[in-house]
């Protein structure tokens, strides 16, 4: 999973790229790796570009980071989210807890002010 | 000729709803349910409205499930029987196969439709007299023509036909069935109805606090726990769950399907663990059951004391041949004459699929030749009948070609370790081998398999 820290928006943003498939099997590499990126900046883009598959472990990996960000005064924003990850989030409500934009360009953005959208 | 008498020809071509069999677990087309229903139950009730006494459905490849599910059409009062064509049969070649039964009077010749947009309250005996011999109605979806309509006294003026309407993707099967309930005053629509716009099943239990809003129909056999809201403008169909909490609206959940705690299934067509967005088309398979499922249905009895018989027989052949196995297996393998190929079945499957591993031994030594006569090939896959997922005897897929034609649900989700074509000697291509497939799978019964299965076993063809 690539990582990199933008600072355009006036805030360090840490920017990840998820893998094609996240489920049982893979999802506690994601949860290990966001531990690392969440000491560098409370503030998360995950983009979801490449991100195929996703289950519900997977899903409540996302949750689980979103509320640590949230915890540290942060957030996690999703950005490019394909249409099966979107239907399972739909399906389970998770999609009303996330700030969901069509880029990471734009979800970085809307850190600037620093205010929760 | 008896003029008097009305007929319906609806012509089945495999190809021209393969979307929908692909989508929908390999369920025949006409079987898929709209608002419930089968398609073939609107076509039934068309032709009723119409006045027809006799049905045929022709078809160019195996309905097993169609034809178990309408039988003789004593349900509807109306006579059902079937025919087999092939798929390069035109109009004309059809007809002519069909002569007899298009000679008693009037026919109806129902083609590339699923679905027959009626209203109950019309005559369609009168719209079919006033119309004249030809294509009665023509859509994108299909068309009816009429034949032998050669009376002179033909009602004039409008009488409102009826209508096709478009049913090539997922997104119009989904309109259509909203509309469907929307105007469930036209048609004849399974369930108990005190009220406009809502439909119930048999044995639904609708737990306490549990909200349901019109327009709404559910099946039989459903359960929906506290705290779910149903409706607007959902269809439930029959064998399903929804657990609590759950929002089921503007969507359909087709038959067998479970919906897991505190979900929200706004706009989708949900098909045992498969979600479907309609207006995209995109589909998400769900790998985890607590969320959504599949309700596998009860075996009846008899498929039970079936299974038991097959996995008996199964479990003997595996000790019989079990030395001949271990002793042939290594040979074949030093002199490279055993060769596995896996297949899908049935083919082009994505849901409910099942991997098949086949073996193919080449018929070269004494070795190859005496391993074949014992049906060494087949040892591996007894296992499975053992485990249920495979019969004994049943339909098996051709191991010499990848294309093979067998698609048709119906018959292919019965896959069995040894065919029933192999107990003849005369079939010569997939097809011959498919007629007796289909025949003996809709007349066997568990005894006969075991007599089939030792004829298949003594068969010189596979010596």
């Amino acid at each position: 999973m690539e990582f990199s820290v933008d600072t355009s928006a006036g805030v360090r943003v840490g920017v990840a790229i998820l893998p094609e498939r996240i489920d049982a099997a893979s999802c506690a590499e994601l949860q290990a790796a966001a531990e690392g990126w969440l000491k560098q900046t409370a503030n998360l883009v995950f983009d979801c570009s490449g991100l195929d598959f996703i289950d519900s472990s997977g899903l409540g990996v996302l949750v689980s980071t979103l509320r640590k960000t949230i915890e540290q005064d942060g957030d996690l924003k999703l950005a490019c989210l394909g249409m099966k990850a979107s239907m399972l989030m739909e399906l389970t409500k998770a999609k009303r807890l996330f700030s969901i934009h069509p880029d990471a360009v734009s979800a970085i953005a809307a850190f600037h002010g620093g205010v929760r959208q | 000729m008896n003029t008097g008498s009305v007929q319906t020809l609806i012509v089945l071509r495999e190809e021209e709803h393969a979307w929908l069999q692909d989508l929908f677990r390999s369920r025949h087309p006409m079987l898929v349910t709209l608002c419930n229903k089968p398609f073939i139950e609107y076509l039934i009730d068309f032709a009723i409205l119409s006045g027809s006494e006799a049905l045929r459905i022709a078809s160019d490849s195996p309905i097993t499930d169609l034809e178990n599910y309408c039988g003789n059409g004593s349900r509807w009062g109306i006579t059902i029987d079937y025919a087999h064509i092939l798929p390069e049969d035109d109009q004309e070649r059809l007809l002519e196969k069909n002569r007899q039964f298009c000679s008693r009077g009037k026919t109806m010749l129902i083609e590339k439709t699923l679905f027959v947009a009626y209203d109950k309250k019309n005559d369609y005996r009168l719209w079919l007299r006033a119309c004249p011999e030809g294509v009665a109605v023509s859509g994108t979806s299909g068309s009816i023509t009429i034949l032998g309509n050669k009376q002179e006294n033909a009602i004039p003026g409008p009488i409102p036909g009826p209508s096709l309407p478009m049913l090539l993707t997922i997104g119009e099967y989904y309109r259509l069935a909203d509309d469907t309930l929307k105007n469930a005053d036209r048609y004849i629509l399974p369930g108990y109805s005190s009220e406009p716009d809502c439909f119930l099943g048999r044995n639904v239990v609708i737990q306490k606090g549990a909200e349901i809003r019109k327009p709404v129909m559910i099946g039989n056999n459903v359960q929906i726990s506290a705290g779910s809201i149903i409706g607007p403008g959902a269809i439930i169909g029959s064998n399903i769950i929804i657990d609590r909490e759950s929002v089921v609206s503007g969507s359909i959940l087709m038959d067998n399907t479970f919906i897991g705690e505190q979900l929200e299934v706004k706009g989708r067509i949900a098909d045992g663990s498969l979600l479907i967005d309609p207006e995209s088309g995109a589909t998400l398979q769900m790998e985890d059951p607590h969320l959504m499922s599949v309700i596998q249905p009860g075996a009846s009895t008899k498929q039970i004391i079936r299974r038991l018989i097959h996995a008996l027989a199964a479990l003997a052949l595996l000790i019989v041949l079990a030395l001949p196995f271990l002793v042939l297996r290594p040979l074949l393998g030093l002199r490279r004459n055993w060769h596995t190929k896996k297949r899908l079945f049935p083919p082009g499957a994505t849901a409910k699929k099942l991997t098949i591993e086949q073996v193919v031994i080449r018929p070269e030594g004494a070795d190859g030749r005496l391993a074949i006569a014992l049906s060494i090939d087949r040892y591996p896959s007894l296992f499975k009948v053992l485990g249920g997922k495979l019969r004994l005897i049943g339909h098996r897929p051709a191991v010499s070609s990848d294309t093979t034609t067998i698609s048709s649900g119906c018959i292919a989700m019965n896959p069995a370790v040894f065919g029933y074509a192999e107990t003849e000697e005369w079939p010569e291509n997939e097809r011959d081998e498919l007629m007796v497939d289909h025949y003996h799978l809709l007349h066997s019964g568990s005894l006969n398999d075991i007599g089939l299965l030792l004829k298949a076993l003594l068969n010189k063809k596979h010596m």
